[in-house]
């Protein structure tokens, strides 16, 4: 991908002038939703450091010119002065032994001269060992290196990792934004650009990943399947095993991101059915249906049960088990004329 | 690109770099040679981002071009080929064609551009020494570098260049080792650069007993050893070694005379039966004798008794005998020369006429 983001004008501004004025900072903490293209910002940041060409005229700041050597290594993923952390195969954290090989990297000359550049992506995967034995090289790197975490949950770091870092905040992309980029990229036009957008909360790449993988699809088998259970029909236990088995790669989260979202726009709809400023648009009317029938109290539960059911999935419970909770809570939800049963 | 080489001389130069090719790479470029054929010139390069090794060879047939073969394929291949075989390389594309006899191999190739290769080297310093005496240098102190210590600055070796000395040292914070050798390097200014551990193993290894000259080149970042064969390049330790004249010693009045390997074979002896871990062993001075005491855990003892040239007042000192054994062995000639002061202080050893070779240890206390 080449060119700077629209959306990331803010963030360059910041970052340009710090180099400009030769106080960039030594650690940088890119902080934004998922998909709102920290690493591509990252990435860019990283070429633009370590461009010779860049480097020579950096008064007046400018991108990386992706044809020196240094920048032709980098492009190549084999710049020497280029390091990238982030989870192993087959891991779920940064391990320690990683930072510790990165601390020793970073004690060495640069090849290029013109100092090093780290990413450490995604930074809150990095346990607490790793994290602690981050913080000496963090704060006083060797002159001339440049680190840069990326999270999208920034809170779950350790304050003794943010407090060293000079923190850039991604805030959603507007449609205004975004919407030339999306239609650069293959959206058909500005209306599914709209949709997309306010599908992935203003994060424009999640907006294209929505669009390219079968995201969508998911997100209506699983309405489908909550239409079904709040109508008193079907089995929530037989539900549970169907969806759970829809999405073989990404495991449940995704459905458990469209339930809430969905969640939240019912929520949304009840509380202002005059303004639907809501994320699931092309849902509307169905969605306006089903908050006729649950009671707020019971929506605020069943997000707390949807939020608590995704924090199960990162302690590897049985993904079968999760969905079948929230399900039955939702069918339960919900006030549906039953035939009375004498006693 | 295509060369025709015999297969003895492409094989030489292959093997003395072969080493730097590490076998789990993180990037696939590492895993490559990069080889570079300008006129009757061959260079053939392997890195592994911390050190990297060019060697060079003469082609009878002038070529020009580059390209990056995998390195351990092709030198395999290579070795597998009987002696005195012709090879042909021709490189088509993204392919490499190794001829030979009725033999044929293709290689896939990676573009010379993604090598990261150094290409510029910018000296601050440059001089010829005889390659014996850098060895002397390395090999003389390289045993007193940290490992792994968190002081990053330790876990190599501090070269010390000014006027015509160099001078290297190495220390782990417990001891520490000096080594002095003249040198017609006409430095302006005194330079300390801080070679990392991995560097100074594969220099020591590289380097023989020749008088040789090898060219030392100085970079702000690199340090560069060329020889008419090959050149050995490797990052610096970006770091500031600590004060080391702070530490050597000055004018320890108590000074031991001692036979070299009379004492080192005592000592020997003795830390046999001493604290595994700590491998504390106690000097005990008197008058012409040195007592040498251990004892271990197990309340298991050894007693020594050297004499030695001493006039001074009794003293009871305690030392790792694995690092006083360590300068013992480095150290050369019959003789050998204690320095204390106290039980508190740093002990210096060298030999006696000659202050080129300085070690300093530690006292433990018992």
């Amino acid at each position: 991908m080449s060119g700077r983001l629209p959306w990331h004008q803010a963030q360059w501004r910041i970052v340009d002038d710090a180099l400009r004025q030769g106080r960039a900072a030594h650690a940088l903490l890119l902080a934004g939703p998922v998909g709102i293209g920290k690493q591509v910002f990252a990435q860019q940041l990283a070429q633009r450091l370590l461009c010779q060409q860049a480097a020579a005229d950096v008064a007046t700041g400018g991108e990386a010119c992706g044809q020196c050597r240094t920048c032709l290594l980098f492009q190549a993923g084999a710049h020497p002065d280029y390091r990238f952390v982030g989870i192993a195969e087959d891991k779920k954290s940064i391990a320690v032994d990683q930072v510790r090989e990165l601390g020793r990297y970073l004690t060495l000359t640069p090849q290029y001269g013109l100092g090093k550049v780290v990413i450490i992506d995604p930074a809150d995967a990095m346990n607490v060992n790793a994290a602690n034995s981050l913080l000496k090289t963090l704060e006083e790197p060797v002159a001339g290196v440049t680190i840069v975490l990326l999270s999208h949950r920034p809170a779950q770091l350790p304050a003794t990792i943010r407090s060293r870092c000079q923190l850039i905040r991604f805030n959603a992309a507007t449609a205004e934004q975004a919407g030339p980029w999306l239609l650069a990229e293959g959206v058909k036009d500005a209306a599914e650009a709209a949709l997309l957008m306010s599908l992935s909360a203003g994060a424009p790449l999640k907006a294209l990943a929505i669009k390219s993988d079968n995201s969508l699809q998911l997100r209506d088998t699983l309405w489908q399947t909550l239409e079904t259970l709040a109508e008193g029909r079907g089995d929530a236990v037989a539900a549970a095993h169907q969806l759970a088995g829809l999405d073989k790669t990404g495991g449940i989260l995704p459905l458990l991101d469209w339930f809430s979202s969905g969640l939240l726009d019912i929520l949304k709809l009840k509380a202002a059915p005059q303004m639907p400023f809501i994320a699931n648009e092309d849902l509307l009317e169905r969605l306006h249906k089903l908050a006729l029938g649950i009671p707020v109290q019971r929506l605020l539960s069943l997000q707390d049960a949807v939020r608590k059911a995704a924090g199960s999935v990162e302690r590897n419970l049985n993904p079968q088990l999760i969905l079948e909770d929230v399900l039955i809570q939702w069918q339960n939800s919900f006030v549906v004329p039953r035939p009375r049963q004498s006693a | 690109m295509e060369l025709k080489i015999d297969r003895e001389s492409l094989l030489k130069p292959l093997q003395l770099i072969i080493g730097v090719v590490e076998r789990r790479q993180t990037l696939p470029i590492l895993g490559n040679v990069l080889i570079k054929a300008e006129g009757n010139q061959l260079s053939m390069t392997a890195t592994d981002l911390e050190i990297e090794m060019v060697s060079h060879m003469d082609l009878e047939q002038p070529a020009n071009g580059e390209t990056t073969l995998p390195a351990r394929k092709f030198i395999d291949i290579c070795k597998a080929l009987p002696d005195g075989a012709n090879v042909t390389l021709k490189i088509d594309g993204e392919k490499g064609t190794i001829r030979s006899g009725k033999s044929r191999f293709t290689l896939s190739t990676l573009p010379a551009s993604e090598f990261p290769n150094l290409d510029s080297f910018r000296s601050n310093l440059e001089f010829k020494i005889p390659q014996n005496q850098l060895k002397f240098l390395i090999d003389q102190t390289s045993f007193a570098m940290a490992q792994q210590d968190v002081r990053y600055y330790l876990n190599g070796l501090l070269f010390e260049f000014s006027g015509n000395l160099i001078r290297a040292v190495a220390t782990d914070g417990h001891r520490l080792a000096l080594c002095d050798v003249e040198a017609e390097i006409n430095a302006p200014e005194t330079m300390q650069i801080i070679v990392p551990r991995k560097a100074v193993t594969e220099l020591s290894r590289l380097l023989d007993n020749s008088d040789e000259p090898v060219t030392v080149q100085l970079g702000t970042n690199h340090i560069r050893l060329a020889t008419s064969k090959m050149s050995f390049i490797s990052k610096l330790i970006d770091g500031r070694f600590p004060d080391y004249q702070r530490v050597v010693p000055q004018g320890g009045d108590k000074i031991v005379l001692a036979n070299r390997s009379e004492l080192r074979q005592a000592l020997n002896r003795a830390s046999i039966l001493s604290n595994e871990k700590y491998r504390s062993v106690r000097f005990m001075l008197a008058p012409g004798l040195v007592r040498v005491l251990a004892h271990n855990p197990e309340q298991e003892e050894a007693e020594e008794e050297i004499e030695v040239d001493y006039s001074g007042t009794n003293l009871e000192i305690g030392f790792n005998a694995s690092y006083v054994l360590d300068a013992l062995g480095s150290l050369t000639g019959d003789q050998v020369q204690l320095e204390l002061t106290d039980q508190n202080s740093c002990c210096l050893i060298r030999a006696p006429e000659s202050e080129a070779c300085r070690y300093v240890v530690m006292p433990m206390r018992l």
